[in-house]
Parts: structure tokens; sequence; C-alpha cells
């Protein structure tokens, strides 16, 4: 078999994950419109249902494997 | 093995279908999986190593109904995700059995890829995510004709020179029309989509593969972020519009 070995999920392979994660024209896939409103691109999501659909479920599987709780510190974020 | 990913990924569903289903039954025969297993560890270059590993894994979450599954059993079969967090000391001494092992033991030989090639694998699936139609015209680079005329002489008089490539087209032409109307079927916007929808399936499996640390990390805080600011009061409706 193929064993991909993560190395505790190494720094690196979390980085790259997070890189990909941190980029808001990935969550553009959960826009329905043709200008995304957070960030300045056309939406992935603009006339792609099934590609809103993709990202929604993976927001949801995000959620599930998402331990822990938000500091407070987040908390202010949302407020702001 | 240089064609995989751009049969993995090609616009016909009926060739990704195809190539997906020889890749498994090569898969199955031991002889064949050994060579394939040592030219991804051995042999093939880094950039080989993403594109195939990176459109076998999108190709499981192929939208069409027919080609996913086959993806899928090919790379749960013969794939594995192994966190090094927990099972680390269990499989310490597999992976020094491994290591040491011949090439062409049998079933049981794992090639073990290191933390490169799941960096390659997230490499692919981003640039899928954000560029698919580059990433596209990567795998398929644009095929020059080249016009080889072999000029001919009839009793010392030349004739008339047919193209090479003329009659290549006159005998091909059914089956290069065929081909043809199937990829171009496929618009770019839709191409977009159908590799997004790959990548997006691919990047889910990455992430299921692993339980994603409670640590206050930027990806959360700009998940929230994204969350609070994009209206929410009707977003399901949208999703099926």
């Amino acid at each position: 078999m193929l064993d991909i070995r993560s190395q505790n999920l190494g720094r690196k392979s979390l980085d790259d994950i997070l890189d990909i994660l941190s980029d808001a024209r990935l969550w553009s896939s959960l826009s329905h419109e043709q200008i995304c409103p957070f960030v300045d691109v056309e939406s992935f999501g603009y006339g792609q249902p099934g590609v809103r659909s993709y990202a929604w479920a993976f927001l949801q599987a995000l959620l599930e494997n998402w331990t822990g709780t938000p500091q407070h510190s987040v908390t202010t974020w949302l407020i702001d | 093995m240089h064609h995989v990913p751009a049969l993995f990924l090609h616009s016909s569903r009926r060739l990704r279908t195809l190539a997906l289903t020889a890749h498994a039954d090569i898969l199955r025969a031991e002889p064949l999986r050994t060579q394939v297993f040592f030219f991804l560890r051995e042999i093939a270059s880094a950039e080989q190593v993403e594109s195939i590993l990176g459109s076998w894994c999108m190709a499981t979450r192929d939208q069409d109904r027919h080609v996913a599954p086959v993806a899928q059993s090919s790379w749960d079969t013969h794939v594995s995700f192994a966190p090094a967090d927990a099972e680390a000391a269990a499989d310490a001494n597999s992976l020094d059995r491994t290591v040491d092992r011949e090439i062409g033991e049998g079933e049981d030989e794992k090639p073990v890829l290191d933390s490169t090639q799941m960096a390659a694998l997230l490499v692919f699936v981003q640039r899928a995510l954000l560029d698919p139609l580059a990433l596209h015209a990567n795998l398929n680079p644009v095929q020059v004709p080249v016009d080889v005329s072999v000029p001919k002489t009839v009793r010392g008089k030349p004739i008339p020179i047919v193209s090479v490539t003329v009659q290549t087209r006159r005998a091909d032409s059914e089956t290069m029309a065929r081909a043809k109307g199937e990829g171009e079927e496929e618009s770019e916007t839709d191409r977009k989509a159908r590799l997004r929808i790959g990548a997006l399936g691919a990047l889910r499996w990455i992430l299921g593969a692993h339980a994603v640390s409670s640590s206050p990390v930027l990806w959360i805080w700009l998940f929230l972020r994204v969350y609070a600011r994009y209206s929410l009061s009707e977003p399901w409706s949208q999703v099926t519009r």
C-alpha cells in the first residue's frame, strides 16, 4: 500500500493545509453571488450549485474534525 | 504513468472511467503493483508524484457517479493516510521492517511516502482549487502537429505532395471527431467546476483523515470571520439555485 505518513501531521503539512484554508477564495465556493462579498474575485460557487454543495459539505466535514473551542479573542473578532 | 493525471481528470467521463478501471486492474496484479509503487517511490519526479497522487485523489470525488466509485475503490485499497501521532510508536517497528524489505515481496509491502509527498498532494489540490484551467493546461499541453511531407517522384517527375498529417486525419476522422465532440461538450466554466469539486473532495478526504488541532490557528479565525460576515440569511436556498 501507499502509506502517506503525516509524521504528526508534520508542521509542514499543517502549514500547507492552513495555507489553503486561510485563502478566502476557497470560501467563495460557498457564495452564489457573482462578486464574492468578502474577497474580490468571481465566486467559485457562482452559477455552480454543485460547487456550492460540495463546499458546504466540506465545511461540515471541517467542523466535525475541529476539536476544542475558540478562545475569547476569537469571540472578540466576531463582535468587531 | 505520466499520462495518468491527464486521463484521470479528462473532460470525457468515458475516458476517466476507462483509465481508472485500467489503473485499478493493474494494481490488482501484484507484480505490476510492485512496479507502480517502485516508480512512485524511487523513479518519479516530485512533479509526477504530485500529479499522479493529486489526480487520483481528486478522481475519488468525481462528480460523475460512474467515475468516483472506481477511483475510490482503488484509492481505499492501496493508499492509506497514517497520522503518526498515536500510531507512530506502534508503526515504528513496522516502518523499519517495511524499509528493509526488498522490492517485490508482495501485498504486505507498504512503500512509505514522507511528508513531502503529502505536501505535493496538497499543492496539487490547491492548484486545482484556485486555478483549475491552468492546471488542466499544464496536464494537457497543446500538441502542435508536425507536417511531414514526403516528396515522391514517378519516372523522375514529382507528384503532388500529400501530407502525412492530412492522411492521418482522414483515417481517424471518425475517432477524432468523437473524441473531440466529447471534449468540446465541457465548457471552461464546467471544467473549472468539475476540477474544483474534485479538489474540495480531496481536501475533505485529507481533513477527514486527521483530527485538526484545537489550537487557535489562523484558519479558524479566518473561517469565523468569513462565516460572520457572509450573509447566512438564505444559504441553503441558494445552494440549489
